[in-house]
């Protein structure tokens, strides 16, 4: 066994690197998404638009050429805003686990989903590679509510004592048979993988009314 | 030639959309750019030596973000109108520049020839504008911040209220709900919380005040 622990220590700074380099490439596509690509579009735009005024109006082929550009550029405007809607380069990686999670919730609409969510989280309590493979969990779990099951109400407790961090995540949606009918590939493969990182236990069930709740216990060390 | 004029200073980090934004100026005879520039800290520098009335103003900026740039502007130039231009309108993002910043009006990049000429005419007139995407953005954040807090008890949460009330054991409400004893527990200390009880007689008074469960008659 004490052969073992160095090859695992090995291990676990080879997964650190991989989970950082994974935060890292995020932030970067992130950014070129919100910083260039969008910016480029609106440039493309204005342009346009400027270019609008030299094309008469009887002419009725260029003005109608120009309007479908303009509504192409307008919906690859939009689908960029759609995917970073939620996405933040403050993660828990640079401002804790706490407030970045309390950040990403303040983000979404409380007129689609409301979200109720207690936190208790000793400061430092995991390392910060864990902290953020956590909030990505809810994260993940948070995007099946709104864009899945159709869920109106969210209800977050992350608790901690001596032994471990538990969290529930319930949503009152379509619950998890027909959330996972509906789509398969709904993270669930991605979630498991983080928590055998985290070497935690995870939870799926129905309620009587038929929401999910997901509860995940993790180990503290 | 117009005498009055609304002069328009323009601070984007990328030039393309600075060049868009003249493009779409140009022409109209009554607008004037007197100043274009990439960097917000220049741009602070260089409005000491001019007469700006509108500056059209970018947010997300690497040196210096668009908040503190309209902060120190309208510390330093109160009489300079300011129009937010933007990608987001993330309604947190908009409430600090309208109540530390004091802007007179905040518009998404992705906006339309007219709306923005009907922008600066109105702010440049001593009015404000919000496109009505960020103020669909700024009633969600706000919302959001008058939320009470109030006791929402979950559904599973009210299942197990009901399965203590029958004297169930963590171990047996886990087994009738297909859930690790650890969540049951879990469960338990939330439900405390929410409902400031401490014992499992004062959570059954609750429940039955509030209707959790029902007396049999």
């Amino acid at each position: 066994m004490d052969n073992q622990i160095p090859q695992l220590q090995e291990a676990l700074v080879a997964s650190r690197a991989v989970l950082g380099t994974y935060e890292v490439e995020r932030a970067k596509m992130l950014g070129l998404l919100q910083d260039h690509l969008t910016q480029y579009l609106s440039a493309i735009k204005m342009n346009l638009l400027a270019l609008e005024t030299y094309i008469p109006v009887e002419q009725n082929e260029p003005n109608q050429l120009l309007g479908k550009i303009k509504g192409l550029i307008d919906e690859s405007f939009n689908g960029i805003k759609r995917v970073t809607r939620f996405e933040n380069s403050r993660t828990p990686l640079n401002i804790g686990f706490y407030d970045a999670l309390n950040l990403y919730l303040r983000q979404i609409d409380q007129r689609i989903l409301k979200i109720n969510c207690f936190i208790d989280y000793p400061q430092n309590a995991f390392d910060q590679y864990s902290e953020m493979l956590i909030f990505r969990i809810i994260q993940e779990l948070i995007n099946n509510a709104i864009l899945h099951s159709g869920a109106n109400y969210l209800d977050i407790t992350v608790q901690s004592d001596l032994e471990a961090i538990s969290v529930i995540v319930e949503d009152d949606g379509c619950g998890f048979k027909q959330l996972n009918a509906i789509n398969k590939g709904n993270g669930i493969d991605i979630i498991l993988c983080r928590m055998v990182y985290l070497k935690g236990t995870i939870e799926w069930s129905t309620s009587k009314e038929g929401g999910t709740i997901v509860a995940f216990h993790l180990p503290l060390h | 030639m117009i005498s009055n004029r609304i002069k328009i200073a323009i601070v984007d980090d990328h030039q393309i959309v600075i060049d868009g934004i003249v493009a779409l100026l140009n022409g109209h005879q009554e607008l004037e750019v007197v100043a274009m520039d990439t960097s917000a800290q220049n741009m602070l520098l260089r409005m000491a030596d001019m007469k700006v009335d509108l500056l059209l103003t970018d947010i997300m900026m690497p040196e210096m973000n668009g908040h503190d740039f309209a902060t120190a502007v309208r510390k330093k130039y109160p009489d300079t109108k300011i129009l937010a231009l933007s990608m987001s309108g993330q309604g947190e993002l908009v409430d600090g520049m309208i109540n530390q910043a004091d802007i007179n009006g905040y518009v998404l990049k992705n906006i339309s020839k007219q709306e923005l000429l009907n922008a600066i005419q109105k702010i440049a007139n001593g009015g404000i504008y919000f496109s009505e995407e960020v103020l669909n953005e700024l009633a969600a954040f706000s919302q959001t911040r008058k939320e009470e807090e109030k006791v929402q008890l979950t559904v599973r949460e009210k299942e197990i209220i009901q399965l203590m009330e029958k004297e169930y054991s963590n171990k047996q409400i886990a087994d009738e709900l297909f859930i690790s004893e650890r969540t049951v527990e879990t469960h338990r200390k939330n439900i405390f919380r929410k409902t400031s009880t401490n014992s499992v007689l004062g959570l059954i008074k609750y429940a039955y005040q509030h209707k959790i469960i029902q007396g049999v008659n």
